[in-house]
């Protein structure tokens, strides 16, 4: 029951925040159609990579969607800068749109955040195998040593109930 | 490659203390003891007396000794033989002593006594040394000569024996076996010895007072001077008007008729009495202890005085009979003499038969009647066998209470208990020793000394309190006690019968203590210390009255427990009541032994300093040094709790270990932290980016 319960507030928390990241959502754009008018659509089609990372990445963290958005706005920002330099013109954002150049360097930035995504987790491994080699070094000296001391014995979990099931048989043995 | 050396990679692991030499191999290879065990002499006593093993003398020998012909050196015409006794019974070590020297015309002379190793048979043994009596026996010289005259039985046997038992007497000893087998004439009458074998135990049941001859032969216990001059009598009697009658008689109707008309009256048998031996056998013949004539009678009688006495009266005391299978019973005696021979029968009719209104209706003797009674309920069909057992024999001892104490297939008095029991360990009869042992543990020797009506020896009493502190003996069952340590506590000159040290003859604690550590080097370190017979011996001679318990390692219940670690205790503690006595050797052994306990300490540091510790306090010489290094509370405690530690820890990093070599939790954590540095870079990136794109829009 009280698992239900919990079910239920998590989901509720997020069914909250999912309406407060639209409202924040149709705000920007809202803002962003204001100050880039026809440049809001360069936006959108520059961002695609984000939007899919968005509906792709299904983890908690959601490091995937974050990590593609911040390589794609990257990417975006140089050329929203050059529109916004100019007034958001119409010739401008359509100068920046039609060169085939800019659609790759912008599609190359979230390419590469999609780069990190998949070899972050790599190179992380590498790194906490690294880590726990050291920790499984230590901790086997440190039962290499106990053994040594205490003997074999206590490589079993149960050695001191078998210790005293045999201290009874010997006992009932005798009697 | 074993589960646990996958996980953690223990397999190959020196244990701290393996490989640790504890030197006590070359400290009891190297040890060699000043004492021999069972002594220096080889077939010779006193560097004077050689016994000459290849001339046995069979004339003097008996079941529980062996003589041999003996040598002189400082007189080698002189007659002497030896008894060489047997090490599984006890002997009359008192007799032996008191008359060792000790001249007197019509007693042997006891040249010696001690320890002699014996080549023929490989071991020591007790040897006593006796002058060879001069003469013929009575015995050999009846064969020739039937019968003697009246006056020259008083003047060459009577007088002659009276003045043996009165020297006898002096030294406060009893001979037990006078009969015609052990009177020589020679010169002068000579009584043969009386310490080679218990008392009595071979003297015919004809020359035994009625009280004894029920008795078994090795049951009787020590005999009063009345015994010495029933047996007298009876030679007397033997000599003057022939026994053949009586002898023919089985030993069984000759108790029955004594019983029943009493032994006078057996022996008297129409037989027309001088005036003066009318005395002497109405004296001697009485069946009432109390009244039978002791040793001042006879010598006043000798001298001389003329007492008058009445015949005894026939034991017949009911007016009435009671039956008992087909048979009519007129007396107490005769009653509990039927009950002990036909014992089975007697316990399914006792109930039956109405003892108690005989008692009252026929004896008069409504007290009597009142106790058989209350004795009668202990049994029943209900009841135990062991409870029956009881009440048959508390039975017969209220019936007749001067008799010998009867269970089914006993008959002893309580200072026979002792020998009796020697003689069960000697042959091995474990349903025997079970009677005898119930008799102890339910108190029956002191029962029975309540109801004897005559007065009581200080010999009695002092069987009767050894036999009660047997009863807590008994009831322990630990290293120490039981029926091994009764066995030492009524034979206190009874060798100790270990196998270890049997062939040596020890009798003192202080000689087993010193024969161990002689044979340290031969024994250890495989023989174990776990011997109940040298134990209880060693309890005995110690006067232990406690079980040994190792409080100190109650945290350790196994080695609590161990046998050998509380024999070892024990033997410590024998060794403190020695003064000054260092047993190197023993010590050694002990360690040893230990050693091998020390498997049960789990904590190798501790187990290392222990066999370091063993060496340097063996070599002191003191086993209680030895013993504590493993009975040790604190390292006991320390051990028991730090295992438990160990085994927690032990477990907690198997675990970590397990969940750091799991690659699903490292993938997790990779795919966690990978996401966090992708994330992290990316908007790294995007800072610096709008950075360089905010100063270009602002033209920073």
């Amino acid at each position: 029951m009280a698992k239900n319960k919990k079910q239920a507030i998590s989901k509720g928390e997020v069914k909250k925040r999912s309406n407060r990241t639209t409202i924040l959502l149709i705000a920007l754009s809202v803002f962003m159609v204001a100050f880039f008018r026809t440049g809001f659509i360069f936006f959108i089609l520059a961002m695609l990579p984000t939007i899919v990372a968005f509906y792709i990445d299904r983890s908690a963290s959601r490091s995937a969607y974050h990590t593609v958005f911040a390589c794609n706005l990257s990417g975006c920002l140089p050329f929203l800068g050059q529109i916004l330099k100019n007034g958001a013109s119409q010739a401008e954002i359509q100068a920046v749109m039609t060169d085939t150049l800019n659609w790759l360097i912008i599609y190359a930035a979230a390419g590469f955040g999609w780069l990190l995504v998949f070899a972050a987790p790599a190179f992380a491994q590498g790194f906490i195998n690294m880590l726990h080699h050291n920790q499984i070094a230590r901790l086997e000296r440190m039962q290499r040593k106990i053994v040594a001391e205490w003997g074999r014995e206590v490589e079993n979990n149960n050695a001191l109930l078998e210790e005293e099931n045999r201290i009874n048989s010997e006992t009932n043995a005798r009697k | 490659m074993s589960p646990s050396a996958q996980g953690t990679g223990t397999d190959e692991i020196t244990l701290i203390e393996e490989h640790i030499d504890t030197g006590l191999a070359e400290l009891l290879r190297d040890y060699r003891s000043h004492y021999v065990p069972g002594g220096t002499n080889r077939d010779e006593l006193y560097d004077r007396f050689k016994i000459n093993l290849n001339q046995p003398l069979p004339q003097f020998s008996h079941e529980l000794a062996t003589a041999y012909n003996v040598t002189d050196n400082t007189n080698p015409d002189r007659q002497i033989y030896a008894m060489v006794l047997d090490n599984s019974m006890p002997y009359r070590t008192d007799a032996a002593e008191r008359l060792l020297n000790f001249q007197h015309p019509h007693l042997t002379m006891v040249l010696g006594t001690g320890t002699v190793k014996l080549s023929n048979l490989n071991e020591s043994r007790q040897v006593m040394l006796f002058d060879k009596p001069a003469g013929k026996s009575l015995a050999e010289i009846r064969q020739t000569q039937p019968r003697m005259h009246e006056h020259r039985v008083v003047d060459n046997i009577l007088q002659p024996l009276c003045k043996a038992l009165l020297a006898l007497s002096e030294k406060d000893l009893v001979h037990g076996s006078i009969n015609p087998g052990t009177v020589f004439i020679g010169q002068e009458l000579m009584l043969a010895e009386c310490a080679s074998a218990p008392c009595s135990y071979f003297q015919p049941h004809l020359y035994e007072p009625i009280e004894r001859l029920m008795c078994d032969p090795i049951g009787k216990g020590m005999g009063d001077e009345k015994a010495d001059v029933y047996a007298v009598g009876i030679l007397a009697y033997e000599l003057i008007y022939g026994l053949d009658r009586v002898k023919a008689l089985p030993k069984e109707q000759f108790i029955r008729m004594a019983l029943d008309i009493g032994i006078y009256h057996v022996l008297a048998n129409n037989i027309d009495f001088s005036d003066a031996f009318q005395d002497f056998f109405r004296g001697i013949f009485n069946d009432n202890l109390n009244e039978r004539w002791g040793l001042e009678q006879l010598s006043q009688w000798l001298a001389g005085k003329r007492f008058n006495m009445i015949v005894p009266p026939a034991p017949r005391e009911a007016s009435r009979s009671i039956a008992f299978a087909g048979t009519e019973y007129f007396s107490r005696k005769s009653l509990a003499n039927a009950f002990h021979r036909s014992y089975r029968q007697a316990l399914k009719e006792v109930k039956n038969i109405r003892i108690d209104r005989w008692c009252e209706m026929s004896l008069h003797r409504p007290e009597l009647g009142e106790k058989i009674e209350r004795i009668l309920r202990i049994g029943g069909e209900a009841s135990t066998e062991k409870n029956n057992a009881d009440m048959m024999t508390r039975l017969i001892a209220i019936l007749d209470p001067t008799g010998p104490i009867r269970t089914m297939n006993l008959a002893l008095r309580p200072e026979g208990f002792g020998l009796r029991l020697a003689d069960f360990a000697r042959q091995g009869n474990p349903m025997e020793m079970g009677q005898l042992l119930d008799a102890i543990e339910q108190d029956i020797p002191n029962y029975w000394s309540t109801l004897a009506d005559v007065t009581k020896s200080a010999e009695l009493s002092q069987s009767i309190w050894k036999l009660q502190r047997a009863r807590t003996h008994l009831k322990m069952k630990s290293l120490g006690f039981g029926f091994e340590r009764v066995l030492y506590e009524l034979n206190p000159t009874l060798p100790c019968q270990s196998p270890l040290v049997k062939q040596y003859h020890v009798t003192s604690l202080i000689d087993l203590m010193k024969s161990l550590d002689a044979l340290a080097n031969q024994m250890g370190p495989d023989a174990s210390f776990v011997d109940r017979h040298i134990t209880a011996f060693a309890a005995a001679k110690i006067d232990m009255g406690k079980e040994i318990k190792l409080n100190d390692l109650s945290m350790m219940p196994l080695l609590a427990r161990n046998p050998e670690l509380v024999a070892l205790r024990l033997l410590a503690k024998a060794q403190q009541k020695q003064d000054k006595l260092v047993l190197i050797g023993l010590c050694a052994w002990a360690g040893m032994r230990i050693e091998l306990m020390t498997n049960e300490i789990h904590n190798r540091v501790i187990r290392k300093r222990m066999k370091t510790e063993l060496k340097p306090a063996a070599s002191d010489g003191s086993l209680n040094d030895v013993v504590s290094i493993i009975v040790n509370r604190d390292a006991a405690s320390r051990d028991h709790d730090g295992f438990a530690m160990a085994i927690s820890l032990y477990a907690v990093n198997k675990h970590r270990v397990e969940r750091l070599r799991d690659r699903s939790v490292i993938n997790n954590y990779a795919k966690r932290f990978g996401g966090q540095i992708s994330t992290t870079i990316a908007y790294i990136i995007l800072c610096i980016m709008s950075y360089f794109v905010l100063s270009d829009f602002m033209g920073w």
